[in-house]
Formats: structure tokens, C-alpha cells, sequence
């Protein structure tokens, strides 16, 4: 009896720990290529919380329960060619305020290939990915993704070239995408900018600013919590702070910390979060 | 490619202050008298091939110029000799050498397709290596003793009818490149990891060989043969080694590997860079070298950060036979007496000293052969290296390099000589056969003097001097007067006092030469190389900033200061001066001084 008890508990953990591995598509575009036959692989969990929102009129409020969000992203990249890397990523989460109202589940799907700007250089792209909702109700207004198809396009682009040994040990990278909806409540534009100082030669710091920003060319949609992010129709400019570590030629890691800045129908939460990732090199 | 020797350059001290480098003077050539025939060094054999390919335009500029990380690989077309094409893909080849604009490049041809009998086409484009003859002059040599291993051939590559400059053709090395040699194909066919550094077989790398060999074939996960070797080459006494390596090994391709990279200064081995192949045939492990672009003089520099530890222009010439990682096989082999002789008669036999083998490699590495052989190579692909698009610009180093390569054989020769025959020879029981375990090397300050008496036979002759351990001139006496003696003196890591008008102390090289004309009576005609020393970044006379090229040799005859017309190698470290005239009993100072104070 306890063994089956053991059985189930090992797998409801195993269960969250899939659905922990996602929530917000709001992964920024990447600069890098893969080269052919490569893959990448990467990981993130992030907590948010907060007991305040932004309202519509971009004032901030108190909320009347406190936010303890998980969240988490799969990402996999394949590189198809020189010229085209195929992107993947699945998003799942967790979300609550207070104690109750808690929602668990899958969010997006997203599929995307990325291209070369210059074709001679690593390190700027552009990418087109489609956003695909998974099984989730998309009439309840606390769902976990928009419900609705999407398709994202952007480029991104970086100081660096990835292996390359840098005179200066500072670096940017920045990217800049607009995402439209197949329907309400907005389309979007997105966009961020990172500085990052290199500490050792595996390792370094970055700050980061981000802002989504809704297009507002839809109509709002109602959602079940004032005091959260309202799908797609909120403004967000978000700082973070993040240290990545190479482990070694394979394994990386990144931690950061977060906190949104200013916002419109969006919850004022402070972030942390845990990167992985492995790279197939040849 | 990365050295594993990082301590290499401790080697040198350890001559000096065992007094094994006591060296008076040497002539580099008058114990060499084996002239090769002309066909065996003027090359005529050498044909230079043709390669061309097809690809998209786009892809054949991409691969050229694209991110040096990127290993992707793109749709080629082959053409062969009967002008049918053979599709496959191409990519970027090397590790260390993606970084230079001409890029070393691998084809794999589709199944069922193969170009001279292989489905890989491995085209070198020796970036490392300006000379672009340090892995054809050791093949040739390697191939002359008989060893195992790759054809190699100069060949002009095309792509899409552009011609993209000389490159090397190196045959893919597989098991039929060992039946060729009678060796079967059905062996076990292993190559330490170029990243790892650990092919040395040491006992507590046993369990780790995975991680430090490659497995070439048959393709399985099996290294029980290597550890069996591991176990072996451990516990074989030193005493039994000559009896357990001819049990167990094809003893001729260990004593001609050592027997290369002792004589071409090769320390970028014995943890890496060599294949080794146990033939089911013989049941007995072949060495088959590789990689020798470091090696002729190039010297790892353990002061500099990367990539300049590898691309500087240190130039050395006197390390021991045990340099390079430590390995049991390496020292067992030259510490085992029988096998130690055999080693030294090789070396011997190819440096021309006392013959014992082949007619046509004796003498193989004396200078006039080697001079003849470097300068024959050169001229035979000097124009398509003025095509070349990526080298055409680099003319003038070109030439230096090729000079290098032949200052180096002259010293190098002159060093083995003094070790393997001098009054103290090379003894390997004082060897340090871990670099790790070196001592620290004393400073670099001394007042050192040798005397030299020479026939007029118009070839040079270098001169060292005892407890310096490193050559301070080279004289050749170009008049018909016999016999002359010099003497030359030189302050040693020594910033000049007496310089000549115009020029700042902090702008010179930091040794005085001076030069004194002993025999009386008639006034001498010779040429003239000064040496100075850059060993490595610390260990060096360049002083701050110098740039070598804009060097000024000047001469104090006693009263007046003289400009004279020189050839800076700064490769080699060594000042060629043409036809000096220099009178009985005087003396001539030298400073050489940049004018880019």
C-alpha cells in the first residue's frame, strides 16, 4: 500500500514538474544560429509574486490576494541548415492568488525557424514562430495562454560573436518582435535589450529591460482576476538582473532576478528565475 | 591544435647547467658532406594536383568567411579525372586553425562515390604554418623510413573555377591505408582526443580512456587493447622494455617517431597527435605520426594568452630529446640501452654523422640537404602561392619562414651533434621526463666568449659558446685564403652602452656581438648571421616594443659607426649580414637598434 502510495506521489511530482516547465511565451528571440545537425536544449523555471497590479490607466494598485506564480519553458533548436534552425518550445505553469483559485496546466506550443541577417556572421536573426494553444478551455478567462493561433515575427540581434574571444569584455544583445493574433483581445509588440559584462571567461552578468506592449486593436477580453495580466492587452516594461555561467562545453546555467517597472493591466511582481541548458555541438 | 607541453621551455637551462650544451664552435657543414642526388632532393617528383568544385555561389563565399564556430556542411560537386562529378557535402575542417581566412576544408562524397579511392577528401590549408612545408618535409622524411601513414600532395584548389590557393591534400588516414602497408584493415585503429590531453598511456588515466581516445575502428566502445598496453608499457622494467617493444610493437615505427620529432623539435605530442594502429596481421602496434605544424623552431609560449601562446615568433632549437608530455613509452624506449642506441644511430644515420641504414636517407636532415630540399619545395610552388589569394600578400614573410626553417635545421643539427657526440652526451637518466617537474630556469645574463678556426669553404659555420647553451654567430668565409680563426664575444641580455648616434639604449636588441679576426695578415671576406634570442615572451632580447622587421645593424670598427645592409628574420632571431670585410686583429662591435624609438 505505501508503495503504491509512493507510486502516485512520485507521480503526481513528476506530473508538476512537467507542468512546472512553462507559462509565458514571453521568451525573447534569439540572435544565435545553430550550426547543421546541432541541437539545443533549455530549460526555465521562474516564481513571481506580488500583491499589487497596474490598473488600466497605469496606476498601480493594491491586489486583495498576493500572486505565487510558477512558471516554465522548454525550448529546443535544431540546426536544419546554415541558412535555417528550427525553434520548438512549450510553456506550462502554475498559478494562484491567495489561497485558492489555483490553476495548473499546459499553456502554448510554439514552432518557429530562424534565419541568418548576415549570412557570413553569427549572432543576428530573424524568426518567424507560430503560438499554438494546447487542450486548455479557451473560454475560461483564466487560462493559462491566449487560446487563440498566433504568429510571431521579430529580429534579434547581438554585439558578440558566440566563441569568439572579445577585446571588450562588454557585450549587448537586444531583440524586437511583433506577434499577432488570430483575434481578440490585441496584438502585440515586443521588444528587449541586455548589457552584459564578462566576469571570467565562462561566466557573466546582464541587465536586461523588456517591454511588451500592447497594439490594443481588439476588443478586451473579460478575465477572472482584476489584479492579474490580462492575456494580451497589458503593458509591461520589466527589469532583471541575471548571471550565466558556462558549466562546461555542454551545460550552462543562468539565475536571475526581476521586477516589472511599469505596467497596464498587469501584476507589479518581483521574478526570480533558473535557466538551464545543453548544447549538442559536433 | 594546442601544445600539451607546457613547460617545454624549462628544458633549456637543464643543458647549460649539466654541461651537456658545452658547445665551442661547430661547423654545420663540415661533417656533413652527403649530398643527396639530384632527383633525391630537387623534388621533380613533386607534381602539384588539381582539384576543382562546384557549389553554389553563395555557399562557396559562406564557407569561407562564416562564423569560424559553425561546422555546418554544404552541397559540393567533385569533379574527377574522367570529368565526371561526385556529389557530397563540404565543411571547415581543424579546430585552432578556423580562425585564418583560409580555411581548411573536409568533402564527404555520397555513398558509392570516391576520389582517388576515398569517400573523404581532406584538403589542409597549412594557415599555421607560413612555410607551408613543415608536414611535407616530415612525410617525406617519415615515408623515406618506411612509415605507415598518408600520401600527401600540393594541390590547387578551385571552386567554382576561382582558384582558392595551394592546398594539402592529406589522404584520409583509415585502416586501408594500412593494409596498403600489409597491416590488414581489420585492426584496432586509435587516435588520442585533440582536446583532452591525455593520450599519454599513464597508469592512473587507465579507467579514462574513453574520454581520451578516439576509437577509429573497428567503430565499437572496446579499449580493452589499450588497456591492456596501458598495463604492459607499466609494468615492462626498463631493463626488458627492448624485449617487451619487439614483442609487442613494430619497433622501427617508435624509434623513427621518436627519431622525427627529436630532430624536427616536435612537443606537441606523446599525449596527442598520433595514431596508433594494432594490426591483426602482425598482432603488433604501429605509431604513425601527426601534426607537425608546431615543430622546425615554432615554440609554445606559456606566458601569452591565446591565441598568441601558438601564432607568436619565439624560436627555439635546444631541446632535449625528452621534450614533449610525459609518456612510458617515449621514456622507457630512450632510456632502455639497446633501444637508446638504435635511436641514436637513427638519428645519426639522418643527420649524415655514421651511417647505419638506407643510402637514401642518410644525410636525410644534414643542412645542405635539408637546405636543398626547403629551397626546391619553395620554388616548386612559389607561383601558386603568388595566386594564392589569401597568402599573396604575404610574400615577405614567406620567405622568412622558408629562411627560418633552414636556420632552424643548421642549429638544430649543430645542437644534435654536440648531445649525441659531444664530450658529455645526452644522458636520458638525467632527463626530466615530466615538464611539470622541471626547475625554474636561472636568469639570462652572461659575458660568454668562443673562439672558432675555419676552412675557407664557403659554408657556414656556428658558433656557441660553453655554459651558454645557445648559438651567438654563424660565419661563412667566402675568400680562398684558408684557414681563419674568429672569436666572438657577446653580453648577454645586456642593454647596449655604446650605441650609435641617433638612437635611444631602450630602442635596441639587448646583446652586443663583437667580432675580433685572430689569424694575421690578410684581410677576410665573409658572411655573417648574428643570433639573438627569443625563447619566449619573458625569455628574450627583444627588450619593450620592438619591432624586429625595423631593425638597424650598425658596426663599430674602434672610431666609426657604419650602417650596414642586413636581413632581419625575426622568426628565426637571426641578423644576415652579406659580405663583410674585417681586418686582422680588429675588432667590429654590433648593435642593432630600431629606428622606431
Amino acid at each position: 500500500m505505501r508503495k503504491l502510495m509512493k507510486q502516485r506521489r512520485f507521480k503526481q511530482g513528476l506530473l508538476s514538474l512537467i507542468l512546472l516547465t512553462g507559462v509565458a511565451i514571453a521568451q525573447a528571440a534569439s540572435p544565435w544560429m545553430r550550426s547543421e545537425g546541432d541541437r539545443y536544449y533549455w530549460a526555465g523555471t521562474s516564481y513571481s509574486t506580488g500583491n499589487q497590479f497596474w490598473d488600466g490607466g497605469n496606476d498601480l494598485q493594491d491586489a486583495d490576494c498576493r500572486n505565487n506564480d510558477w512558471k516554465t519553458f522548454h525550448k529546443f533548436e535544431y540546426g536544419y541548415s546554415y541558412y535555417s534552425t528550427l525553434v520548438a518550445g512549450l510553456s506550462a505553469g502554475s498559478v494562484r492568488c491567495g489561497d485558492d483559485d489555483e490553476l495548473t496546466g499546459v499553456g502554448d506550443l510554439t514552432l518557429g525557424i530562424r534565419g541568418r541577417l548576415d549570412i557570413y556572421s553569427n549572432g543576428k536573426s530573424w524568426e518567424i514562430t507560430a503560438i499554438i494553444p494546447t487542450g486548455y478551455d479557451r473560454n475560461n478567462p483564466s487560462r493559462l495562454g491566449n487560446g487563440r493561433f498566433g504568429i510571431e515575427g521579430g529580429v534579434a540581434w547581438s554585439s558578440r560573436e558566440r566563441g569568439r574571444s572579445m577585446l571588450s569584455p562588454w557585450s549587448w544583445e537586444g531583440s524586437t518582435s511583433i506577434r499577432l493574433w488570430q483575434g481578440p483581445p490585441a496584438d502585440q509588440f515586443l521588444s528587449s535589450f541586455s548589457v552584459r559584462r564578462r566576469i571570467t571567461a565562462v561566466s557573466g552578468i546582464s541587465v536586461r529591460i523588456s517591454g511588451d506592449i500592447s497594439l490594443r486593436n481588439e476588443s478586451p477580453e473579460k478575465v477572472k482576476f482584476e489584479n492579474r495580466t490580462r492575456l494580451t492587452d497589458f503593458d509591461k516594461i520589466r527589469a532583471a538582473i541575471s548571471w550565466s555561467s558556462r558549466i562546461n562545453t555542454r551545460w550552462s546555467y543562468q539565475t536571475s532576478i526581476g521586477h516589472v517597472l511599469w505596467g497596464r493591466n498587469a501584476t507589479n511582481n518581483l521574478t526570480v528565475g533558473l535557466n538551464i541548458s545543453y548544447d549538442w555541438r559536433q | 591544435m594546442k601544445l600539451s607541453t607546457r613547460f617545454i621551455h624549462r628544458y633549456a637551462w637543464m643543458l647549460i647547467s649539466t654541461g651537456m650544451f658545452a658547445l665551442f664552435f661547430i661547423s654545420a657543414s663540415s661533417h656533413a658532406q652527403v649530398r643527396h642526388t639530384q632527383e633525391q632532393v630537387d623534388l621533380s617528383q613533386m607534381n602539384i594536383g588539381q582539384i576543382h568544385l562546384n557549389m553554389r555561389p553563395v555557399d562557396a563565399e559562406v564557407l569561407f568567411r562564416k562564423d569560424q564556430h559553425d561546422t555546418s556542411s554544404f552541397a559540393v560537386s567533385v569533379k574527377d579525372d574522367d570529368g565526371q562529378l561526385l556529389k557530397g557535402r563540404v565543411k571547415v575542417s581543424g579546430s585552432f586553425t578556423r580562425r585564418f581566412p583560409k580555411k581548411s576544408i573536409l568533402i564527404k562524397l555520397d555513398s558509392e562515390q570516391q576520389w582517388r579511392g576515398q569517400r573523404k577528401i581532406s584538403l589542409d590549408a597549412m594557415a599555421t604554418d607560413g612555410s607551408m612545408q613543415r608536414e611535407w618535409l616530415v612525410w617525406q622524411l617519415a615515408h623515406a623510413l618506411g612509415m605507415p601513414g598518408p600520401r600527401l600532395q600540393y594541390i590547387r584548389v578551385y571552386i567554382n573555377d576561382d582558384y582558392k590557393g595551394l592546398f594539402m591534400h592529406t589522404e584520409w588516414l583509415d585502416p586501408q591505408v594500412m593494409a596498403r602497408y600489409g597491416l590488414g584493415s581489420d585492426g584496432q585503429f586509435f587516435h588520442p582526443s585533440d582536446s583532452q590531453f591525455c593520450g599519454d598511456f599513464l597508469p592512473h588515466k587507465k579507467n579514462t580512456l574513453a574520454d581520451c581516445w578516439f576509437k577509429l575502428s573497428p567503430r565499437d566502445q572496446d579499449f580493452s587493447p589499450l588497456q591492456t598496453l596501458v598495463d604492459q608499457l607499466a609494468q615492462t622494467p626498463v631493463a626488458k622494455f627492448n624485449e617487451y617493444l619487439e614483442a609487442h610493437f613494430d619497433v622501427d615505427s617508435v624509434i623513427n617517431w621518436l627519431a622525427l620529432n627529436v630532430l624536427v623539435s616536435n612537443g606537441d605530442t606523446y599525449n596527442k597527435n598520433y595514431f596508433l594502429y594494432q594490426s591483426a596481421v602482425t598482432e603488433k602496434w604501429v605509431v604513425i605520426p601527426w601534426d607537425y605544424d608546431l615543430s622546425f623552431g615554432r615554440n609554445w609560449d606559456a606566458y601569452l594568452p591565446f591565441p598568441k601562446d601558438v601564432l607568436n615568433d619565439n624560436f627555439q632549437y635546444f631541446y632535449p630529446p625528452e621534450l614533449g608530455a610525459p609518456n612510458p613509452l617515449k621514456e622507457k624506449t630512450l632510456r632502455n640501452p639497446v633501444l637508446k642506441k638504435r635511436f641514436t644511430e637513427r638519428l645519426l644515420h639522418l643527420l649524415g654523422e655514421k651511417k647505419n641504414g638506407l643510402e637514401t636517407t642518410f644525410g636525410w636532415f644534414s643542412p645542405e640537404n635539408m637546405r636543398a630540399r626547403i629551397n626546391n619545395t619553395s620554388i616548386k610552388f612559389q607561383s601558386d602561392r603568388l595566386d594564392d589569394p589569401y597568402l599573396k600578400d604575404s610574400q615577405i614573410n614567406f620567405m622568412q619562414e622558408t629562411e627560418s626553417l633552414w636556420h632552424y635545421v643548421q642549429r638544430r643539427y649543430a645542437y644534435l651533434r654536440i648531445i649525441f657526440k659531444g664530450a658529455v652526451p645526452w644522458d636520458p637518466e638525467l632527463a626530466i621526463w615530466d615538464p611539470a617537474d622541471a626547475p625554474p630556469r636561472p636568469p639570462l645574463s652572461v659575458n660568454v666568449s668562443a673562439s672558432l678556426e675555419m676552412p675557407s669553404n664557403n659554408q657556414y659555420a656556428l658558433i656557441a659558446a660553453p655554459a651558454y647553451g645557445y648559438l651567438l654567430a654563424a660565419i661563412k668565409l667566402k675568400d680562398d685564403y684558408g684557414l681563419a680563426e674568429f672569436s666572438v664575444e657577446s653580453k648577454i641580455k645586456h642593454t647596449p652602452t655604446v650605441l650609435p648616434p641617433g638612437y635611444d639604449a631602450s630602442s635596441c636588441i639587448q646583446r652586443n656581438w663583437f667580432l675580433t679576426l685572430r689569424t694575421p695578415f690578410k684581410s677576410r671576406l665573409i658572411d655573417l648571421q648574428l643570433d639573438y634570442l627569443q625563447e619566449d615572451s619573458r625569455r628574450q632580447e627583444l627588450g619593450r616594443g620592438r619591432i624586429e622587421q625595423n631593425l638597424d645593424l650598425w658596426a663599430l670598427d674602434g672610431e666609426h659607426w657604419q650602417k650596414l645592409d642586413v636581413r632581419i628574420n625575426p622568426l628565426s632571431n637571426v641578423i644576415s649580414i652579406d659580405n663583410v670585410i674585417i681586418r686582422p686583429s680588429q675588432m667590429l662591435r654590433f648593435v642593432a637598434c630600431s629606428a622606431d624609438k
